[in-house]
């Protein structure tokens, strides 16, 4: 019986492994959470809809537009036409989630690299481009990773003179050379490919069951993708694949997360192309917001998978039930399956190919 | 498996990107200097002076390694850069705009703000605050306060070097140290405080504002209670 963490500079936060082990193959493994409860979805029930949004920030806190996002929509549901996003807003929401995608997935490689041993290098790598979206959006919102940008009906400002220029000068001229770079550093370097290969695999029939999602689920064969299966916002405007894996193994996770942002950059090609002029807002920016009684669940494709909302309102400032669905969390409920056979040194890798962040795990 | 293709092609990359970041300091006439050092050629352990740090901006024509040189050089400033709340008083007339209207109290998150409202010596409700508190330790920096402040008297500050050993007392500011000058503001935030939106919107809250502080005073018939001095807050 090994007790990893909460403290072990592997598990990416405040999180403890309880493995038990013959020799140094795992033969059961229980993940410990709660370190990092910060109690969210009760304070989501206290604050009103419009308080929540910089909370939903600090969920999965790589990726904070993407769930300000899934919030948004969720309360959207609830108002019907009195929010219904213009245009313009539309575009500029999809831009900020596949940005993000990409910034969050360059943090998962570069960090399952950390993980496996290549000390910094390829994570510093990794995380340039990171450095250059997260320039954006502070730029546009304020904060680089507290963004705190989405507003029921659209956005919280319009974007600056010059920021989509230069938003185009990296998706345009940079991204897929550098996603390239990337490719060809790590795909085919042999401690990786040896490290990687056939470890940790989940089968496609294990992802469902564990009801895994994001690139976990789709790295399994599943090609499942919130983004495709139920187009939100204008997602079904635009062009790109569905990336899935072979065998389900640390490297297909790898491979697929690298894979996707090369997707991501398709889309926002296509994004920064056609966005339109126009208003960033239904009507007046207001903080009296009223929604009515009713229940709603949203879900987006969150870079770490299905992100889901489910509000219960009650026609008063706030909601009655609040609940997150957090794809971190639930992918880590298959980290059992992964794990057995394998060893120590392994259980590491396999945690970070799943990519969890503890923000979001706990909340 | 032994050193394969792959992991010598990854020393190459790795080998291109260090080379090519002297590449770019050369091109950009700085090959023998230190980043952020002195003038001088090898200058390596003269600072620029406080204030004139030079400022680096990445876009996408940065290659080589991102390193910035903190604090002897500097990330630009993006307008809406975001951390601490501060409170607007005109520099013409050291009227404070806030008119204690407790907008702001009610959409901060975290709640932590408070505030009491002046009176005249009459008890008349006056359109000031007496008083205002904002607890820098609970405030989540989300700037919610100034998106919905109506009389744009509450504004995020950019200012991020707050560190310092105390932390018990200094960190809930009152008026005194919320106080900023509408000059600093317009310094730190030039777009905005251009915007068509922004000039007409203090040409109403300062008429609408003037109004309300006669009416309150000729209700009350006295001197108004003491305007609080304004100060700026402390840098
Ligand atoms: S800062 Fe603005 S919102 Fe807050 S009390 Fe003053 S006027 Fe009202
Ligand atoms: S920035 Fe946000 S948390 Fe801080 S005082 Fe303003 S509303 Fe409150």
């Amino acid at each position: 019986m090994i007790s990893m963490g909460p403290q072990h500079p592997s598990t990416h936060g405040v999180f403890r492994l309880n493995l038990r082990v013959d020799g140094e193959t795992i033969i059961g493994l229980k993940p410990v959470m709660g370190y990092m409860h910060r109690n969210h979805e009760k304070i989501g029930e206290r604050n009103t809809f419009l308080m929540n949004f910089p909370f939903t920030d600090r969920l999965d806190y790589l990726t904070s537009m993407g769930n300000n996002f899934g919030y948004a929509l969720a309360i959207e549901q609830l108002m019907g036409d009195d929010a219904r996003p213009p245009e313009r807003a539309e575009y500029i929401r999809v831009i900020m989630a596949e940005l993000t995608r990409i910034a969050s997935h360059m943090w998962s490689i570069g960090f399952l690299l950390n993980d496996l041993g290549a000390f910094f290098t390829p994570a510093l790598y990794a995380i340039e481009e990171r450095e250059l979206i997260l320039d954006l959006f502070e730029w546009a919102s304020g904060s680089r990773m507290m963004c705190n940008y989405f507003r029921f009906g659209g956005v919280a400002f319009d974007l600056p003179k010059g920021w989509i220029e230069r938003c185009r000068g990296i998706v345009n001229d940079r991204i897929d050379r550098k996603i390239d770079e990337l490719d060809r550093y790590l795909s085919g370097n042999e401690i990786v490919l040896d490290r990687c290969k056939g470890v940790g695999v989940l089968s496609a029939e294990q992802a469902i069951n564990y009801s895994a999602a994001g690139p976990v689920l789709r790295a399994s064969n599943v090609p499942y993708d919130i983004r495709r299966a139920a187009p939100y916002s204008i997602y079904d405007r635009f062009d790109f694949e569905v990336i899935t894996g072979a065998n389900g193994d640390l490297y297909d996770r790898y491979y697929v997360r690298l894979l996707e942002m090369r997707e991501s950059a398709k889309i926002l090609k296509q994004a920064v192309r056609d966005i339109p002029e126009g208003p960033i807002l239904p009507g007046k920016k207001t903080y009296q917001i009223k929604v009515p009684a009713g229940e709603a669940y949203s879900r987006v494709e969150n870079p770490k998978g299905e992100l889901g909302y489910y509000v219960l309102a009650d026609g008063s400032g706030t909601a009655y039930r609040y609940h997150v669905r957090s794809p971190s969390f639930i992918n880590l409920t298959a980290l059992e399956a992964m794990c057995l056979g394998h060893t120590v040194a392994d259980v590491v890798g396999i945690l970070g190919s799943i990519d969890i962040v503890l923000g979001e795990v706990d909340r | 498996m032994g050193m394969g293709t792959g992991v010598i092609r990854g020393h190459a990359i790795t080998l291109r990107r260090f080379l090519l970041t002297f590449w770019r300091d050369a091109r950009q006439g700085r090959g023998l200097k230190r980043r952020g050092g002195g003038h001088g050629l090898l200058d390596f352990f003269r600072k620029p002076e406080r204030g004139s740090e030079p400022t680096i901006t990445q876009d996408f024509r940065t290659d080589g390694l991102f390193t910035v040189e903190y604090p002897d050089e500097r990330l630009p400033v993006y307008e809406r850069f975001r951390v601490l709340p501060v409170l607007v008083y005109d520099t013409e007339d050291g009227n404070v705009r806030c008119t204690s209207c407790n907008i702001c109290a009610r959409v901060c998150p975290p709640q932590c703000i408070w505030m009491t409202q002046a009176r005249s010596p009459k008890g008349t409700v006056v359109p000031l605050p007496e008083d205002f508190y904002i607890d820098m330790d609970v405030c989540m920096n989300c700037g919610l306060c100034s998106e919905y402040c109506p009389f744009d008297a509450i504004k995020m500050d950019q200012n991020f070097e707050l560190s310092n050993y105390e932390r018990h007392q200094s960190h809930i500011y009152g008026l005194q140290d919320l106080l900023v000058s509408s000059e600093y503001y317009a310094k730190t935030h030039p777009e905005a405080w251009s915007s068509s939106e922004e000039a007409t919107e203090r040409g109403k809250v300062a008429k609408k504002k003037d109004q309300r502080l006669q009416k309150a005073l000729a209700a009350g018939r006295s001197t108004p209670a003491a305007k609080p001095a304004p100060q700026p807050a402390k840098a």
